[in-house]
């Protein structure tokens, strides 16, 4: 904890050279508290607080967000550093990223502690290249075990209608070993997408990573946007997954997946009356293999109906979800509305679930939220909640919440 | 008489706000076609940047809309301009097409092709995080508050969707009985 806010205040110490000149200036911050109470019926007070920074000064930028987290009856607290990111620009073609940063250039998307380089060697093309610590939150940091991810990104840039990338990462598990395919793993892969300038406008995209280290396949998807109408767009999308089973590395894919699994998903946004309402039904399959003794089908449904009546502020969302797999099924109903007038905000959201689970928990949960706010000023909110959860296996669960939230000059 | 009584509430409610509600400007409303050639001429930008379609000079539903942002959303201007989004776009900022539909599933595959595109309208990072790593406690936000009951279903359909933000830890904490206020 003592060095997590060591290297908050080395960060804040290097950005704070030229904050007072600085020709941009963004902070935002955000404070969350609710009473509730615990599952084991004990009363808590969580309270977080989010903060954030950016600066640019010429060549140089700065960026951090953070969050504090506090429960006072508990006597619990947190510390959790997003990011803390120093760019340096000392070329119009080359930009430098050091410090805790999130990397999202393959399949996988990391917050790693560490230095990365994007070089412009041509009007269309980025190169990056990247090296550091992989970090998660809810392992906290500087563990004895910490990993390293290396990897090396090109891509087309600034190119109508096309968007392509080629990549190839190292990830180490442990750091201090070197044991190939169980503690490293070697992945190349690329990822590529074309929109076709015709009637219908399709957009075909695809993405493969071949992990070279235990020579297989890890993920590949195609899929494609279709614009038959201006009303109308649908997507449709073919997925494999596999996992190096001999990875030291655990995931909760390898958790209900002993092979391969396999997706497809289909979705279709209809504006039943544009600008008011629309209609959109999701569908995904899934084919995976819980044990040696078989396979095992899934499936998910949302149909939504968003009303929107921008004029008067109000949104309204009513929608159905079912949920199949062989840990059992959910259907659900929900319905979110949100009204904007003037300063003021308010939002609802009422949802009902039945589920009956394979381990005979049959249950019915309903939960109503409601929020109302109040805009200070242009970028100063205030809010206040309360909830009531109900499940018949769990207690009444009733929460009230506060927000108050404030941007300056932030755009997110 | 309860429900007629509703009904005329309701009725009244939604004229006032109608009324106190103003209808936003389409941003080719509030474009000044002729401040914005003087400057245009001046720096040699040709028509064909905004009207790159000739039927466009008749009709504005043919007119380039990223033309605008040649000056008003781009990290190399041909002009300065003022870099403000809700300038034009009072009613809210469009969405691009393919956000329409599945968006939130199929993004990461598209987003990571060129990560430079989606900055022009998210150009931090923290966007990103907001969804994949922070923690909020509080709010409902990537989970209603029902998923915690029926959870095991969908981690069943599509576990590789709980991997993308979360780690084994995560669950076996919980599951455990570690837990803490601030998960």
């Amino acid at each position: 904890m003592l060095l997590k806010y060591f290297l908050f205040f080395m960060f804040m110490l290097l950005a704070s050279a030229s904050p007072l000149c600085a020709s941009e200036f963004e902070a935002h911050s955000t404070v969350l508290g609710q009473s509730r109470e615990s599952s084991g019926s004990q009363h808590v007070l969580p309270f977080n607080g989010y903060v954030g920074f950016s600066g640019k000064h010429e060549k140089w930028e700065g960026t951090t967000d953070m969050r504090f987290f506090r429960d006072f009856p508990r006597k619990e607290q947190d510390y959790d550093l997003y990011q803390a990111l120093v760019r340096f620009r000392p070329l119009e073609l080359l930009s430098m990223d050091i410090g805790r940063q999130f990397v999202a250039l393959e399949s996988s998307a990391e917050t790693i502690d560490g230095v990365r380089m994007t070089l412009f060697p041509q009007e269309h093309l980025a190169l990056d290249v990247y090296s550091g610590m992989p970090r998660s939150v809810e392992i906290g940091d500087f563990n004895e075990d910490d990993g390293l991810l290396t990897g090396m990104s090109l891509g087309l840039i600034k190119t109508k209608r096309t968007r392509a990338r080629i990549f190839s990462s190292w990830r180490k598990n442990k750091f201090r070993l070197n044991d190939f395919p169980h503690n490293d793993e070697i992945f190349v892969g690329g990822n590529l997408s074309y929109q076709f300038p015709i009637k219908m406008m399709p957009l075909l995209y695809g993405v493969m990573e071949y992990n070279a280290a235990a020579k297989n396949i890890d993920t590949a998807t195609a899929g494609f946007d279709l614009y038959p109408h201006r009303r109308i767009s649908v997507n449709a999308e073919f997925s494999f997954a596999d996992e190096n089973s001999e990875a030291d590395k655990k995931t909760v894919f390898s958790l209900f997946s002993q092979d391969a699994a396999y997706f497809a998903s289909t979705a279709v946004t209809f504006e039943l009356i544009p600008d008011y309402v629309d209609i959109s039904p999701r569908y995904s399959f899934s084919r995976l293999k819980p044990s040696a003794e078989g396979w095992s089908n899934g499936h998910q449904l949302n149909v939504a109906v968003p009303v929107s009546f921008a004029d008067l502020g109000l949104h309204l969302t009513p929608s159905y979800y079912f949920l199949q797999s062989w840990g059992g099924n959910v259907h659900g109903a929900r319905l979110d509305v949100r009204e904007t007038w003037q300063k003021w905000f308010g939002e609802t959201s009422f949802d009902f679930s039945t589920h009956r689970k394979v381990t005979n928990d049959h249950d019915r949960s309903w939960s109503l939220i409601g929020w109302v706010g109040y805009t200070l000023l242009k970028e100063w909110e205030l809010a206040a909640g309360m909830e009531y959860n109900r499940n018949n296996h769990f207690n009444n669960d009733v929460r009230a919440s506060f927000r108050m939230s404030y941007n300056f000059g932030m755009k997110t | 008489m309860v429900l007629i009584r509703s009904g005329l509430l309701i009725t009244i409610l939604l004229g006032c706000m109608s009324m106190a509600a103003a209808k936003a400007k389409h941003p080719y409303d509030k474009y000044d076609h002729e401040m914005h050639n003087s400057f245009f001429e001046s720096a040699e930008v040709s028509c064909e940047m905004c009207h790159a379609d000739p039927d466009s000079y008749g009709n504005r539903k043919k007119v380039n809309r990223l033309g605008c942002h040649r000056c008003h959303n781009d990290p190399a201007p041909i002009l300065p301009a003022n870099p403000d989004c809700m300038l034009c776009h009072e009613a809210g900022i469009p969405k691009p097409q393919n956000h329409k539909t599945r968006w939130i599933a199929k993004h990461g595959s598209i987003s990571k092709q060129a990560p430079e595109t989606c900055k022009q309208c998210h150009p931090s990072t923290m966007f990103c995080m907001d969804c994949h790593k922070r923690r909020d406690t509080v709010q409902e936000r990537m989970h209603t508050r029902n998923f915690r009951f029926y959870h095991s279903v969908e981690a069943r359909a599509n576990p590789r969707k709980c991997d993308s933000c979360h780690r084994v830890s995560f669950c076996q904490d919980c599951h455990a009985g570690k837990e803490t206020s601030g998960r």
